[in-house]
């Protein structure tokens, strides 16, 4: 998964692994590279450097010692020839000196010539020349007198110097007729006089130099690199400039060029001492080492030049191929790295991909197949495991979410059933205005262990109850509804409390497995004198408020919780409730509701509201009981339920003694059998509670039944919900009203009569219980208005 | 300048004697052809003929020496046709060590020659017996001023004439002797003299402290070889009052008397010349080159070049009216004759108006 670069992350780090181990390993290998080229290249540039210099300096004095070698024998042979001559003072046979000059001749091949030449004063008498000459002519040997008379031989530098300097001389080297460069070198001959040592001509010998050019064209100097030789005059014997050789001396170039520093550097080396230069070429402008070497026969100087860019080239072939091996071995690297980078990479990358699937919620996704036993492929394994761990808390956790949420649901069922199992409707009897009551339940859960109860006896007794199931949640709930059903049961046998009670505890003794229990308080009260018989079964004590402003609790008599012991005995007790005042009916949810810091809610606080809350119906004192709670708890977390009763009974005044007239009950059924039962439970709950012509109960049960039915079975052809209204007014005289959005029906027009003598399997359904409903009313009116069938029914 | 070899062996002139000739024949004949081509190249004919229209007259001049910047004037009127327009067929001849100009003058191998002033004035002697005029006439003065110079080692200790006393001292013998032999009388020194001949390489190898110079040759060549002014001592024979006139063009009696037109036609085209060269010196230098190396000898541009300025500078001496160019002061004349009259070189002098019988003409 790529990520963008961090913030603030250096640039090389905000690339993938590959990338910067590619970058770093090119990076730092390449500087590494670099310097190591470098460094070579300058340490090898100054080694051949220093090696081209030393070869300079080394060939010159190789090359001067090699012309010496030439020179040097010729050199000795004229000295010889000078010496015999000096020897024998000239006293020899011409002849003889004849066959020394030819003998030379053919000895020596790089000898060209050779002449004994005496000032004409001393030549011996029996000589016929003074001058004789041997010479090369082709394969012979030619002679010739060089003295022909005018004497112009002894002005000449070969004659002249020789005499003068009284030494061996080396005449500046020339170009014969043919184009050869030749050189002559030249011995005085002394002979002793009176006088001392005479002078008496010299012995010479023209020496062939052909031979230097292709010995300085072997010298070794590189492709440019030339040696040269200069006469002490600065005059160039030998250059690879051909045309300078012999006519330019390294002083006339400078001149020429007005190059100070080439004079200097001619003067330097023909100074007799040899030396080694950076120099730049006259004949090129390149840069150059010059070494020059003085010979040691002729006062000549050997120079050699090397030239710089020939090494460089060199240096530079030398660092480039470097630099190309190390750039291959750098390609090879990075391959290598890449290769490594990748193996690492690609499973983390797939990894991380993998993860990201992970992450987004794909437990199945694929994992990378971890290959090796690296580090790589433990954390993929790792990951793995990982992955099925989750799988697996994943499918736990499923499951455990799919059953609490199934339990929450059947809890929610049951906290419905529960609820409905309570009376809800308030107020009770809106016709009467003799009583006041109200109720609340709240569970501390879904489901709660406590219930109230209450229902009429007869039109003036009424039934409270209130309980509290030990335990909570499902099993106290379950047990609740136990309870009450007994608890109903019981009083349709018996109207006392303390009997009724008794008979409870019994019931649910009896196979009470569990060990549970259940505290009950209930009263019968009788609403038209105020009598109130009750019964308590470890119930917490009620609050009787007076009108006029007293609170008693009711704390006896008081017995055990019920179902513990069978067999346990209740007392009933009385009292009389004036009109005003208020009884209530608690569990401990209400007294030991807890704040956060564990404090009690108290019943002095209960006694105090309910006081302070005498002005108020009991629905809306039970609100501001319940809001205070709320208050006290102040969010904390209640263990218990709360469940409250609140019986008022009120004077009943002049104007409502006719109060039956105005008595009615409305119904909104649902179009199923079970709203239905529902609907006639509540009618026999109404029907008890108001002063009725005895037959009105049956008649009114009977008629509801037969045409509600009818209208829930025939009504809808549709499977939607639907509503029948049903409004029953006790009268007199009392009357009935059906409404419902069902299909049109006038039972009066369009239902059959049945046939009363045919056999009952065989008449149509519903026929009967028309027929009977037609006959027991007193009328029926039938009209469709709107979508709507209204009934309308006299129940006589 | 007479005294130019570069070394080549007097054995090879020797035994090659007989190919010299040969060479001269072919130069020669070379120069014939030339002529003849430049005859009939109309191109190359030069503007204005003589009116007669009469062919060239052949006229043969000898330099004192191998081709130099030395005589760059006359290698310029030939080659610019400039005697060729003065109706000349105007040949130029090289002296050699076997065969000086006088030679080639006196034994009719030239017409005309060059000639120092010094060894003219000896060449132009009268007769001992006195009988007759002197075979040599001057045609006319080209040199004005002596370029002769001694030239001492510093490290040898010459640093003024005095320290000469008792050393070694090489100078040329003939006319230019009685200069130097004038300088040691006045500096009142006794050198040790040394003949000396064509090269300076005794006094470069230190054989002699001191030798003879020429400003514009030896002077020059000695640095080429090296050696830097510092380490040298100068004494220009000019600067001790001792300095004559050089070159001067030179031609016999007998060939003066049958061409006097020829005379006065070589000395207006040669200065002509010598006027060219002065305005292009770097033509100059090209056909002196060229001259060099047809006669196969080694020269340099640069000391080429250092000639033919100290050359100009002496035939055109700076200060001097133009009209002196050519000309031969009578005053000059008679102070050389003094001074080889005192060297013992000369008995007896010519006239004035026999050894210069153009003098007084407008050259």
């Amino acid at each position: 998964m790529k990520q963008p670069p961090r913030q603030g992350a250096p640039w090389l780090f905000g690339h993938s692994i590959r990338t910067r181990l590619l970058l770093w390993t090119i990076g730092v290998t390449g500087l590494i590279l670099i310097a190591v080229v470098t460094w070579n290249y300058l340490t090898t540039r100054d080694q051949l450097q220093a090696q081209a210099r030393e070869r300079a300096a080394f060939l010159a004095e190789a090359s001067a010692a090699k012309i010496d070698a030439r020179l040097g024998p010729l050199q000795g042979l004229v000295h010889g020839m000078a010496l015999t001559l000096q020897a024998q003072a000239l006293a020899l046979p011409f002849a003889q000196v004849r066959a020394l000059q030819d003998a030379a001749l053919r000895d020596y091949p790089e000898i060209y010539g050779t002449a004994v030449a005496l000032l004409p004063a001393l030549k011996p008498a029996a000589w016929p020349d003074a001058a004789p000459y041997a010479y090369r002519d082709q394969d012979a040997l030619g002679y010739q007198n060089l003295d022909e008379g005018n004497r112009s031989y002894l002005g000449e530098d070969w004659f002249a110097l020789a005499k003068g300097l009284d030494r061996g001389v080396w005449s500046e080297p020339y170009r014969w007729s043919t184009g050869v460069k030749m050189v002559t070198y030249s011995v005085p001959i002394r002979v002793q006089a009176s006088t001392g040592a005479l002078f008496a001509g010299v012995v010479t010998c023209d020496i062939d130099l052909e031979w230097l050019d292709r010995m300085l064209a072997d010298l070794r100097l590189g492709e440019l690199g030339y040696g040269l030789l200069m006469t002490h005059n600065g005059t160039y014997i030998a250059h690879p400039v051909k045309e300078i050789v012999l006519t330019e001396s390294v002083f006339s170039i400078a001149e020429a060029r007005g190059s100070a520093s080439l004079r200097q550097t001619g003067q330097r080396m023909v100074s007799g001492r040899p030396g080694l230069i950076d120099w730049v070429s006259w004949a090129n402008g390149e840069p150059a080492w010059l070494a020059w070497q003085p010979l040691k026969t002729a006062d000549w100087t050997m120079g050699t030049v090397i030239f710089q860019a020939q090494l460089r080239a060199e240096i530079l072939r030398l660092s480039r191929n470097e630099a190309l091996v190390g750039a291959a071995g750098l390609v090879l690297l990075v391959l290598a790295v890449w290769l490594v980078a990748r193996s690492i990479t690609r499973p983390v990358g797939a990894l991380s991909v993998a993860a990201a699937t992970l992450a987004a919620g794909d437990l199945n996704a694929a994992l990378p197949a971890p290959r090796g036993r690296d580090e790589i492929a433990q954390l993929t394994a790792a990951f793995g495991a990982m992955r099925d761990s989750l799988n697996r808390y994943m499918a736990d956790l499923a499951e455990t979410t799919a059953a609490r949420e199934r339990i929450g649901a059947e809890l929610r069922i049951a906290h419905e059933i529960q609820m409905d199992l309570v009376p809800k409707t308030f107020p009770v009897i809106p016709a009467r205005s003799d009583m006041d009551l109200f109720a609340l339940m709240e569970p501390a859960r879904e489901v709660g262990g406590d219930f109230y109860d209450f229902f009429f006896l007869d039109h003036d007794r009424l039934v409270v109850a209130i309980a509290d199931v030990s335990g909570k949640g499902m099993p106290a709930a379950l047990f609740m509804a136990v309870t009450r059903s007994f608890f109903r049961s019981a009083f349709k046998a018996d109207a006392d409390p303390g009997r009724a009670l008794a008979r409870v505890s019994d019931d649910l003794s009896e196979g009470n497995e569990s060990c549970m229990f259940v505290t009950l308080f209930c009263a019968v009260i009788h609403l038209a004198g105020g009598r109130v018989d009750f019964a308590n079964a470890g119930h917490n004590a009620p609050l009787l408020v007076r009108a006029h402003g007293r609170t008693e609790w009711i704390a006896t008599p008081h017995g055990t919780a019920a179902a513990i012991v069978p067999g346990a005995r209740y007392e009933s007790g009385r009292l009389t409730l004036a009109a005003g005042d208020t009884l209530l009916l608690y569990t401990d949810g209400v007294t030991e509701a807890m704040d956060g810091e564990h404090r009690l809610y108290g019943e002095e606080r209960l006694a105090a509201l309910m006081l302070r809350s005498s002005d108020l119906t009991c629905r809306e004192c039970l609100n501001a009981l319940a809001g205070d709670l709320l208050a006290h708890a102040a969010g904390a977390q209640q263990s218990d339920d709360i469940t409250m009763l609140m019986f008022r009974r009120l004077a009943i005044r002049a104007e409502h003694a006719s109060w039956d007239e105005d008595a009615c009950l409305r119904l909104e059924i649902p179009n199923h059998l079970e709203g239905l039962a529902s609907a006639l439970e509540r009618l026999d709950g109404f029907l008890a509670s108001v002063e009725a012509a005895p037959t009105l109960p049956y008649v009114a049960r009977l008629v509801l039944e037969e045409l509600v039915t009818n209208i829930i079975k025939y009504g809808y052809p549709d499977a939607g919900v639907h509503c029948i209204r049903v409004v029953l007014r006790v009268g007199p005289p009392a009357t009935m009203t059906i409404e419902d959005d069902g299909q049109a029906f006038n039972p009066l027009l369009d239902a059959p009569t049945p046939d009363l003598e045919a056999v009952t399997e065989a008449r149509a359904i519903g026929g009967l219980g028309l027929h009977m409903v037609k006959t027991m009313a007193g009328s029926l009116a039938y009209r469709r208005e709107g979508g709507v069938n209204r009934l309308d029914i006299v129940l006589g | 300048m007479m005294f130019e070899r570069g070394g080549v062996p007097l054995a090879a002139a020797w035994r090659h004697r007989v190919s010299l000739s040969a060479i001269l024949a072919v130069v020669l004949l070379v120069a014939v052809r030339s002529a003849i081509a430049q005859a009939f190249a109309p191109a190359a004919s030069p503007p204005a003929l003589p009116a007669s229209g009469a062919p060239a007259a052949v006229v043969r001049l000898a330099l004192q020496w191998q081709p130099q910047s030395q005589f760059a004037g006359f290698y310029l009127a030939r080659d610019k046709g400039l005697y060729r327009a003065a109706g000349l067929d105007l040949r130029l001849l090289h002296a050699s060590v076997a065969q000086s100009s006088l030679d080639l003058l006196r034994t009719g191998s030239a017409d005309l020659a060059t000639l120092f002033l010094t060894d003219a004035i000896i060449a132009a002697r009268p007769p001992a017996d006195g009988a007759g005029r002197s075979e040599i006439v001057q045609v006319m003065q080209l040199v004005q001023r002596s370029n002769l110079m001694l030239l001492g080692w510093k490290e040898t200790g010459v640093s003024q004439a005095a320290d000469l006393d008792g050393k070694r001292v090489s100078y040329w013998q003939g006319g230019f002797s009685s200069a130097f032999q004038a300088f040691f009388a006045a500096n009142a020194v006794r050198p040790e003299p040394v003949p000396q001949y064509a090269s300076v390489n005794l006094f470069l190898n230190h054989g002699v402290a001191a030798c003879a110079a020429m400003e514009y040759n030896e002077y020059h060549r000695i640095w080429q070889a090296g050696i830097d002014s510092e380490r040298i001592t100068v004494f220009r024979m000019r600067d001790y009052g001792l300095g004559f006139p050089e070159d001067g063009l030179y031609t016999t009696l007998a060939w003066a008397s049958r061409n006097p037109e020829g005379v006065r036609a070589v000395r207006a085209a040669t200065l002509a010349g010598w006027d060219y060269a002065r305005a292009h010196p770097e033509e100059a230098l090209d056909a002196v080159l060229a001259e060099a190396r047809r006669a196969g000898l080694a020269a340099n541009r640069p000391h080429e070049r250092w000639m033919l300025s100290h050359i100009l500078d002496s035939i055109f001496v700076p200060g001097t009216a133009p009209t002196a160019m050519g000309r031969l002061d009578r005053n000059t004349f008679a102070s050389a004759v003094l001074a080889l009259r005192s060297a013992g070189l000369l008995d007896q002098a010519p006239e004035f108006a026999d050894f210069a019988p153009f003098e007084g003409e407008a050259p």
